[in-house]
């Protein structure tokens, strides 16, 4: 036994480090909530009388391109060029980018819509795969559809936003759609503070479940489904409870790509959509940050709670384990990409706390928790383990990540509402204890599996198995 | 240590539990609020409609003796959605509805209370009330700590206002802080040309961001009389006072600025060119055409796009010009011509020709397609060689493309 001491020795050690990192972890968390608390408050107050009007009326407001990358996407593409046509806003367009799409993407496009070949000139800000043919629909003015070679989701961000005419950019997903206010709601930090706002996104919440009609969620409803009720928690925590503390603090890192706005001028300067890594829309978002601080620009970066983009979200495990392992490798491709800035006071508190905070507890983390359940093994085949100890952290554990969850749960139905039964209501506190048994330490190594995609350089985009939109009138099942 | 972290546990626990309730209790309390307040808004709605309609002559009358203290955030709520939309006769009842209920100096109190949301709140329903007797007051907020409160009162001024606070409502936009000019710019927009008079008076007074908001100002509520101010404008030192002036001048249809705009397409810095462009195509100002092509060739991209778009709306005059750049030496200028001759069906209404029983007709489109095939721009042609109504058209510009394109490999 002496001679398994120095392993005893080691594991106690890494207890006290397990402490030490849990205990500052979820500091962060409660500081995060509670300034989303204050956020959202403050939001609840600023918006007592809406804008919507003011800014859909005013010849002022910023034009936007709307900007979609399709591959494949012939179950939901329609629905979400719909949802995006009868946006209110003054001036749009919306410029979808066929990427080489092996399905009838393009034919059910140009049949849907009525398109036919232009001979529109774009200026070529930004370096893209050949463009073969760009569509124009005569029942839709302000549609355009761009048929590339593939290349990639971001290269063909970086070809509409070459053929778009607007100051704005916004990136809307192929599989997801936004409210009819949305557009006017996520754009207003650019009314508000014109010189200084680059970029701004909207929450993304999930499709599954919901039924839609004519481009517009009809229903709100959480799905039958465990897996997408997890991610809808998961989610909630993430915008409402995350991001909305960031932004309060002025140092959002994620627009999601789901549904962000940009100034495409800053887009253009920083170079575009990078397909170097594989979360484009972080990477940008850091790459834009780093370049306007060099610059020394006052800049703001928004996240706007209440501009809802619908998304779908994996319905297996499968599905899930390729997205997150997508979305873990981006981080690390984003955090190795823009070193430079880890640890450098240079990039104010984004260098000196929001990265590092993102390579220490989003990026590491996944290994201290797997390591951590590998040493409590470790311990009881070694006899050290206290096994009332190991209960009760295990309790405090989950009884916090419930708490955050739940507050989460709490912001939502005190502000926003969006749920209208009771039942979905239920759920979602229900699941946010189910969240904290198995989904998220399965997701811990989701992300580990990342590492290890990244170290045999796979980088599959990990293409999810697509669901058409559910119909207002249809009561079964969503059709495969 | 257990204990220490037994109690932390049930702490959290106890807490975990407490937002649970919380969410449940909060969903409770909104259900039962709307399903209430929808029914009790209801009647209340009918009976403001009765008061509106004239049938009863004050408000507390109409709702019923007087109305019961719950039910003021609902009447409330009603009036400031109705007077959204309402105008003329009912909007001064529901004005009468304010005074009488009390609800413009309950405002008028709330403007001093110490959350800025209050006063933020209380100023926009002053202005969405109509209480002009309110003036003073909101005058007073623009000085408010708090730029929200501040920018709601620049609002409810804007409503209520009378001319003498024009000059101050324009000084608002030279704020030095956050509040932004933009929202600004359109209260004034809101008040039409009454505003004119006081920008031209206080623009030497404005920051350069003011400068630029109240030329967007004048560009939407700007007339002809005022076309002289803005063609001294273009002139200005500042690039971005020159392009929005420029705008304006074409928003506005000055139709003595086309030469100064000719102008402008000369000018060093680009948006300026680009903006002159654009505003030519609105004043249809036809002796520009000869510049607008040489802006063809522009070397910043917005200018060509913007000075092709102005040619096509310049009408036979403008296609006839784009047509003659179809052989021009800038590539970029010759697609930019075959791309709009493409938008205004001009290269659809040739093809139709190609095979047309008059000679000077069919020559004419034969030479126009032989040149857009030049171009390297055959998108359209292409499409039509497929899909053209008329089989012979079809196969004659199936020819032409494929002749065409063996000569350009030759050549190559």
């Amino acid at each position: 036994m002496t001679n398994l001491q120095w392993l005893i020795d080691a594991i106690l050690a890494f207890n006290n480090f397990i402490i030490f990192y849990f205990v500052s972890l979820n500091s962060i968390y409660l500081m995060l909530f509670v300034l989303s608390m204050a956020a959202a408050l403050r939001m609840a107050r600023e918006n007592f009388f809406s804008d919507s009007q003011q800014i859909l009326e005013s010849d002022l407001t910023l034009p936007i391109s709307v900007i979609v990358a399709a591959r494949n996407e012939e179950l939901t593409i329609v629905e979400t060029i719909r949802s995006l046509l009868r946006v209110n806003y003054p001036e749009f367009e919306v410029i979808v980018v066929n990427d080489g799409s092996t399905d009838r993407t393009l034919d059910v496009l140009a049949s849907t819509y009525g398109l036919r070949k232009v001979d529109r000139v774009a200026k070529r800000s930004l370096e893209t795969r050949p463009v073969r043919s760009v569509y124009g629909s005569l029942s839709h003015p302000n549609l355009i559809l761009v048929d590339k070679e593939p290349g990639g989701k971001p290269d063909a961000l970086n070809a509409a936003i070459n053929i778009s005419r607007y100051p704005l950019i916004c990136s809307i997903d192929a599989d997801s759609i936004i409210e009819e206010d949305a557009l006017l709601r996520v754009v207003t930090p650019f009314i508000t503070h014109p010189e200084e706002t680059v970029a701004a996104g909207g929450i993304v919440r999930i499709i599954n479940g919901c039924r839609v009609e004519d481009g517009v969620v009809k229903s709100i409803a959480l799905p039958s489904q465990g897996l997408p009720i997890l991610q809808a928690v998961e989610y909630l925590r993430g915008f409402l409870a995350g991001r909305l503390g960031w932004n309060a603090i002025q140092s959002l890192l994620i627009i999601s790509g789901a549904f962000g706005v940009y100034r495409k001028e800053t887009v253009i300067r920083a170079g575009g959509y990078s397909g170097t890594t594989d979360s484009e829309d972080l990477e940008l978002v850091v790459r834009m940050r780093r370049m306007l601080r060099e610059e020394k620009k006052r800049f703001r970066m928004a996240f706007v709670p209440d501009p809802v983009c619908w998304t779908e979200v994996p319905t297996t495990f499968g599905d899930l384990a390729r997205q997150r392992s997508r979305w873990h490798r981006g981080l690390i491709q984003t955090l190795w990409s823009e070193r430079t800035m880890l640890f450098n006071p240079r990039y104010g508190r984004v260098g000196l706390f929001v990265m590092p905070y993102f390579l220490l507890f989003e990026m590491i983390g996944p290994f201290i928790e797997t390591l951590g359940y590998l040493a409590i093994v470790v311990s009881f085949i070694l006899g050290s383990l206290d096994q009332e100890y190991l209960v009760l952290f295990l309790a405090v554990s989950v009884f916090y990540g419930v708490f955050l969850s739940a507050a989460a749960v709490l912001l939502e139905e005190v502000w926003f509402r969006r749920y209208p039964n009771w039942l979905d209501v239920v759920k979602l506190l229900v699941f946010s204890l189910a969240e904290n048994l198995g989904y998220r330490q399965a997701l811990s190594l989701f992300k580990i599996k990342a590492v290890w995609d990244l170290l045999m350089r796979h980088r599959t985009w990990g293409d999810m198995t697509r669901i058409r939109f559910l119909p207002a009138s249809d009561s079964g099942k969503p059709s495969r | 240590m257990n204990q220490a972290l037994f109690i932390v546990a049930s702490a959290i626990g106890i807490v975990t539990g407490v937002v649970a309730l919380l969410v449940i209790v909060s969903k409770a309390r909104s259900d039962r609020r709307t399903l209430r307040w929808g029914r009790r808004q209801r009647v209340l709605a009918r009976r403001l409609e009765a008061y509106l309609r004239g049938e009863r002559i004050g408000v507390s009358a109409a709702l019923g003796d007087g109305v019961r203290k719950r039910d003021r955030p609902l009447v409330e709520d009603l009036l400031l959605r109705r007077i959204l939309l309402s105008t003329g006769e009912e909007a001064g009842r529901l004005k009468a509805a304010f005074e009488e209920l009390g609800l413009v100096s309950a405002y008028l109190a709330q403007l001093e209370r110490r959350g800025w949301w209050h006063r933020a709140r209380a100023a926009e329903n002053l202005g969405l009330a109509g209480a002009a007797r309110a003036q003073d007051a909101l005058l007073k907020a623009l000085e408010d700590e708090n730029a929200e409160v501040r920018f709601r009162a620049v609002r409810a001024l804007g409503r209520i206002g009378d001319a003498s606070v024009m000059p101050t409502l324009v000084l608002t936009l030279n704020r030095p802080d956050r509040f932004s000019t933009i929202r600004i710019a359109n209260v004034l927009v809101a008040r039409g040309p009454d505003i004119l008079q006081a920008i031209i008076e206080s623009f030497d007074q404005f920051a350069p961001r003011a400068r630029v908001a109240a030329l967007d100002v004048v560009a939407a509520v700007g007339t002809r009389e005022i076309g002289d101010w803005l063609r001294e404008r273009l002139g200005d030192a500042d690039r971005n006072v020159r392009s929005r002036a420029a705008k304006a001048l074409g928003a506005i249809g000055d139709l003595f600025a086309g030469p100064r705009l000719v102008e402008a397409l000369g000018d060093p810095q680009w948006p300026v060119r680009a903006v002159a462009a654009k505003s030519l195509a609105k004043l249809r100002y036809a002796p520009a055409i000869p510049e607008l092509c040489n802006a063809l060739r522009d070397s910043e991209w917005w200018v060509r796009a913007n000075a092709a778009e102005s040619l096509r709306s310049m009408g036979l005059e403008g296609l006839s010009a784009l047509e003659s750049m179809l052989d021009d030496s800038d590539a970029y200028a010759r697609h930019q011509a075959v791309f709009m001759l493409e938008e205004a069906g001009v290269v659809d209404e040739r093809v139709g020709d190609l095979l047309d029983a008059s000679n000077r007709r069919r020559a004419r489109s034969r030479n126009f397609v032989d040149q857009v095939i030049e171009s390297g721009q055959c998108g359209r042609l292409t499409d039509l060689a497929e899909e053209h109504a008329d089989l012979q058209i079809r196969a004659f510009l199936s020819h032409m493309l494929s002749r065409d394109q063996a000569t350009l490999e030759a050549r190559q």
